[in-house]
């Protein structure tokens, strides 16, 4: 009798402990992502960066980086590019917000915004690919929506015409 | 004898830390739902209330005679607009359904901006731009009623932002138009029976969709662009190159892509090269090498030499270096055309060279491809020092001023004389009008380690 009652006990103090371990690390979690983590400055980019024409400070380098990173990080380097020029485009479309934040931060424009993961660390190529985004290069050759075609995208998306096709995006107007 | 408690008591505390938890948090939950939620409420307010403004100022502008009062409408029509479009954005409404309106919203700021300065210039509004104001005006009243129902629904509790912002989140994958609802399909459909504009602004829909005017000839076969891609790879020595077409690029210039694979010893080196060569007339308009680039011993003089020497090499005659900027390993030189002496700066290219051998591994020429023509410059009717004297007073002025032939508005240039001057610790850039002597525009150097560069 004295062998199962040690047995019971044992269970119900794994259980338990089991129990505490999880909700700590849910607890810890949810604390996690309330606060945004912020993106690591590599040097290279505490610069001033400046184009004719336009102010573009690092701030809106940084950000650009950000969503690259988010939307392209295991893309080829042109892919990252065409990325930010997608945003660029954008903002210089008469249908979409005129500042980089609005088109970054329009609701439901880019998935890695929504669900938070532009606030990974950054990496150079990201930095860099929004380097020459903002100096002009478009290899998308004026595309203002982006989608891997992989994944699930709406019917409507599908019917834009489509202008090439960059690592796993395919990039259209 | 307590032994027996300390389970069971210990498992209750657990449980209820567990409860209270839950609760809290489900709390929290609750709050961060109203806050978004009341985001979402103030962003439409805000919206209806300067779409409602400048459909008033529509309306008076259509009325009103004194040329002052209508320079004082357009630009508040225009102020509006922008408010409106930054709070368009932020409602959780796909661009499938918000594009349209946005379009609509930002052409008529933009028409109102260009009529603006219209009048400044002393030039009364025409019967047909009048025409197209009532038009707007239309429109922006249809728009208005449409967001006035949605006030309604809102405040009959048919229609909730965080309701929508939450099935839109889920369904964003699967459904696209049909998302918003009714409400905003309704405001689409009306946002898309009226014409698009076509005025002379940068939001004009012929702007968008700019034809190239450095693109000429004939169309080129595959293996004409991939001789041309080659060309312009400028690769180390000891590389086996090899170029093939991998797609078709239908943008504003439609091109080959062209990629091009390194081998050495047989077995493929690095990411290949990527480049773009346009269909007709063969030019390449951008090449990108994303190689790793080790160091930078190179000077900035030396890159600089052996970015001159490629564009030589590569045709583009008489350019002249206009500003350049350091990239962690790289430099970018832009260089612009020179005409008679004068430089052109819409017909740009971009040089990037590598500061560990001094290899060429970008270039962007996409500009100039877009702008680049023989020109008929006009010879300046003002002399460099009666241009001197139309420049502000305040600006010490120690260099030569020089001709510029630069972009103003959406797709117009003009000849000028560009002067390089400085203001305590600012260096500023004036450009005087080359036949009236009017300042043009005025720009703001920033050099810092990294690179001169013009604001």
């Amino acid at each position: 009798m004295g062998g199962r009652l040690k047995a019971k006990k044992s269970v119900v103090l794994i259980i338990g402990a089991l129990f505490i371990i999880s909700a700590a690390v849910i607890a810890f979690q949810n604390y996690e992502t309330g606060a945004a983590a912020a993106p690591k400055l590599s040097e290279a980019a505490d610069n001033t960066d400046v184009s004719r024409g336009a102010v573009r400070t690092s701030q809106d380098v940084m950000l650009l980086a950000r969503v690259i990173e988010g939307e392209a990080a295991g893309e080829p380097q042109t892919g990252k590019i065409a990325v930010g020029a997608v945003i660029l485009n954008r903002i210089r479309s008469s249908a979409f917000p005129n500042t980089l934040a609005g088109v970054v931060y329009q609701p439901l424009a880019f998935e890695s915004v929504s669900n938070g993961q532009i606030n990974r660390p950054l990496t150079n190529e990201s930095i860099n690919a929004a380097r020459q985004a903002m100096a002009g290069m478009d290899p998308t050759g004026g595309a203002t929506f982006f989608w891997n075609p992989a994944k699930r995208v709406s019917s409507w998306i599908w019917s834009r015409p489509i202008i090439t096709r960059i690592g796993n995006h395919v990039f259209a107007r | 004898m307590y032994r027996r408690w300390i389970l069971p008591v210990g498992l209750l505390v657990l449980a209820l830390a567990a409860g209270y938890w839950g609760y809290s948090q489900h709390n929290e939950n609750r709050l961060l739902k109203v806050t978004i939620g009341n985001n979402y409420q103030r962003a439409f307010y805000n919206l209806s209330d300067h779409v409602q403004n400048a459909e008033v100022m529509l309306g008076k502008s259509l009325v009103s005679k004194d040329p002052i009062q209508n320079q004082k409408l357009y630009e508040q029509i225009w102020e509006q607009s922008n408010q409106a479009l930054d709070n368009l954005g932020q409602l959780p409404v796909g661009d499938a359904l918000l594009g349209r309106t946005a379009k609509f919203i930002t052409q008529l700021g933009d028409y109102a901006r260009t009529l603006s300065d219209q009048t400044a210039l002393g030039k009364s509004t025409t019967n047909e731009q009048w025409e197209t104001l009532n038009q707007l005006y239309n429109q922006a009243s249809s728009l208005n009623s449409e967001l006035g129902k949605i006030h309604t629904a809102t405040a009959d509790g048919r229609f909730s932002f965080t309701e929508l912002a939450a099935n839109s989140a889920r369904r964003l994958a699967s459904e696209g138009r049909t998302l918003a609802g009714g409400n905003f399909q309704t405001i689409d459909r009306q946002m898309q029976k009226y014409p698009t504009l076509i005025y002379d602004g940068p939001f004009s829909d012929h702007m968008e969709k700019g034809k190239a005017r450095g693109v000429t000839g004939d169309n080129i076969s595959q293996a004409r662009a991939r001789m041309v891609a080659m060309k312009y790879f400028d690769p180390d020595d000891q590389d086996d190159v090899i170029a093939r077409v991998t797609g078709s690029v239908d943008g504003n210039i439609p091109a080959y892509r062209v990629e091009m694979t390194r081998r050495r010893g047989g077995k493929v080196v690095g990411e290949p090269v990527v480049a773009d060569v346009s269909k007709q007339g063969g030019r390449l308009i951008w090449m990108i090498n994303q190689r790793d680039i080790a160091g930078s011993e190179l000077s900035l003089a030396e890159a600089r030499q052996r970015a001159v020497a490629y564009l030589k090499k590569q045709g583009y005659g008489s350019m002249k270096e206009s500003y350049y900027q350091r990239n962690d390993n790289t430099v970018t030189f832009n260089f612009a055309h020179m005409q008679n002496g004068v430089i052109i700066y819409p017909d740009l290219v971009k040089v990037t060279v590598a500061l560990d051998t001094g290899r060429i591994v970008g270039i962007d020429t996409r500009s100039y491809l877009m702008s680049h023509r023989n020109r008929n410059l006009s010879k300046p009717k003002l002399s460099e020092k009666q241009a001197r004297e139309k420049v502000s007073g305040k600006l010490n002025v120690k260099e030569q001023g020089r001709l510029a032939l630069i972009p103003v508005g959406a797709d117009k240039e003009q000849l000028t004389w560009e002067f390089k001057g400085t203001l305590d610790r600012d260096t500023y850039l004036v450009y005087i009008n080359a036949m009236t002597g009017s300042e043009v525009n005025l720009l703001r150097l920033i050099e810092n380690k990294d690179g001169a560069l013009t604001l």
